[in-house]
């Protein structure tokens, strides 16, 4: 399995650390000469992938198998897609609290759940993420429906 | 050595490759073999850009001034060259006569398990090549092509022989070259070539027949990062249906240090190149880079 990069429950110090790790082996790897905190990991390094750049990937692969023992094969699409840009750019997804009451109501609907039912949430995200709302507000508050 | 080749389209139309593929097929190679002379001869009057960009090549590796004669067999030997790809791909290679020299380099190590890369060039037919390789048992053969230049030559050879592409890993991928480590790793055979730039690819200055060239500085960066035996071969054309493979140990391991990469990296590209043009004195009519090689004309 592959470690997760930048899984939910990292903190945002978790990321930064990994990230100037990760921007040291690439400086190291591919002998660049530039200082590792200036490596932008949102700005795509292997944009056309031609020639020395799916080399420079290559280096990458075995140093990272060197260093974290995890062997990246030309069939994981995901982790070679992280390659392009290291940190792939946030993406936007907008929500309304129309449809947060709609997913919350599918979702007690499928688990039938009744208004009536003792039930307890332990929501492991805090509210403050659009997860940790709608596991601990909406789902608790609509979920149950008009049944 | 330029990338003046990219620029090139290709000849012809979709139906008329497809008409010849069959008429190859059907009517066999002695008849198809005669339609090349009008087709060569119409390349020789209506093609004068190829005509201007293969001159210098063709004067330098003769060594003397050159007629239309020699340009004609120049477009000959490249027309037959494909054309018995046609045959090659329909697995019709028993009616060649093919000399195979030092093939024991290759078979030997394929014998350890040990994966190999094979550097070749566009010297020649890399196509009778890629037959011994069929032969060679149990060896995994991959070829690194790039092939987004010529998509009519392409599909229709695909169409030939479906498996083909399915032993080709395309260049310009970002995981291209993982593709090439892996092979390698389960002990199999990548064979490329080296002479052409590909766009953006470094480029190392090389001499080549004495003047200026450049030549990709990413084959023998890459030798180096893979730590494989390498291995160099020419596939040449010797007129009626005689080939002559020649199989050559390049390095057992590319050892390229870091800290002088740019000045160990040419020198490493400079002794192909030395090969190369061996080769090149050797059947200059097999010389397939149809461009300014040398970009001398800006």
């Amino acid at each position: 399995m592959v470690p997760p990069m930048y899984g939910r429950n990292q903190s945002v110090s978790d990321i930064s650390t990994l990230e100037s790790k990760v921007a040291k082996l690439i400086v190291h790897t591919l002998a660049l000469k530039v200082d590792p905190a200036r490596i932008q990991p949102e700005e795509p390094r292997f944009g056309d992938g031609v020639g020395l750049d799916s080399i420079d990937a290559l280096e990458l692969s075995l140093a990272i198998s060197q260093s974290y023992g995890y062997q990246i094969r030309s069939n994981d699409r995901d982790i070679v897609a992280t390659f392009a840009s290291l940190r792939s750019r946030p993406h936007s997804y907008s929500k309304t609290w129309g449809s947060s009451v709609t997913a919350a109501r599918s979702a007690g609907s499928r688990l039938r759940l009744k208004a009536s039912d003792p039930i307890t949430m332990v929501p492991t995200a805090p509210q403050q993420q659009m997860c940790g709302l709608e596991a601990s507000v909406m789902f608790p508050v609509y979920s149950a429906g008009d049944s | 050595m330029s990338e003046g080749w990219l620029q090139q389209r290709e000849h012809g139309t979709r139906i008329a490759w497809r008409f010849m593929v069959w008429m190859a097929l059907s009517a066999g190679r002695p008849a198809a073999r005669a339609l090349l002379y009008p087709i060569c001869l119409y390349y020789l009057v209506f093609s004068w850009q190829t005509r201007r960009a293969i001159q210098p090549f063709l004067i330098r590796a003769l060594g003397r001034p050159i007629g239309w004669q020699d340009l004609y067999r120049q477009y000959h030997c490249f027309a037959s060259t494909l054309l018995d790809r046609t045959y090659l791909l329909a697995g019709k290679a028993s009616s060649f006569d093919v000399d195979i020299r030092g093939l024991d380099l290759l078979n030997d190590r394929l014998a350890r398990g040990q994966g190999c890369i094979l550097l070749g060039s566009h010297l020649g037919s890399f196509e009778i090549v890629r037959t011994i390789g069929l032969t060679l048992k149990d060896a995994e053969i991959k070829v690194l092509m790039y092939e987004h230049n010529t998509p009519m030559i392409r599909d229709n050879f695909h169409s030939l022989n479906p498996t083909i592409a399915e032993t080709v890993i395309q260049t310009g991928s970002l995981d291209t070259m993982l593709q090439v480590k892996e092979c390698l790793d389960r002990g199999g055979v990548v064979g490329m070539l080296a002479d052409r730039l590909v766009k953006q690819d470094q480029a190392t200055p090389c001499t080549f027949f004495g003047k200026p060239a450049r030549f990709p500085a990413g084959t023998m960066w890459l030798a180096s990062i893979l730590k494989v035996p390498v291995i160099l071969f020419f596939g040449l054309y010797r007129g009626g249906n005689r080939y002559e493979v020649h199989f050559e140990l390049f390095a057992e391991e590319v050892l390229v240090d870091r800290r002088h990469r740019d000045r160990e990296v040419q020198q490493w590209t400079q002794r192909y190149a030395d090969r190369l043009e061996h080769y090149c004195r050797l059947t200059a009519d097999n010389w397939f880079n149809f461009y300014d090689f040398w970009e001398e004309h800006g």
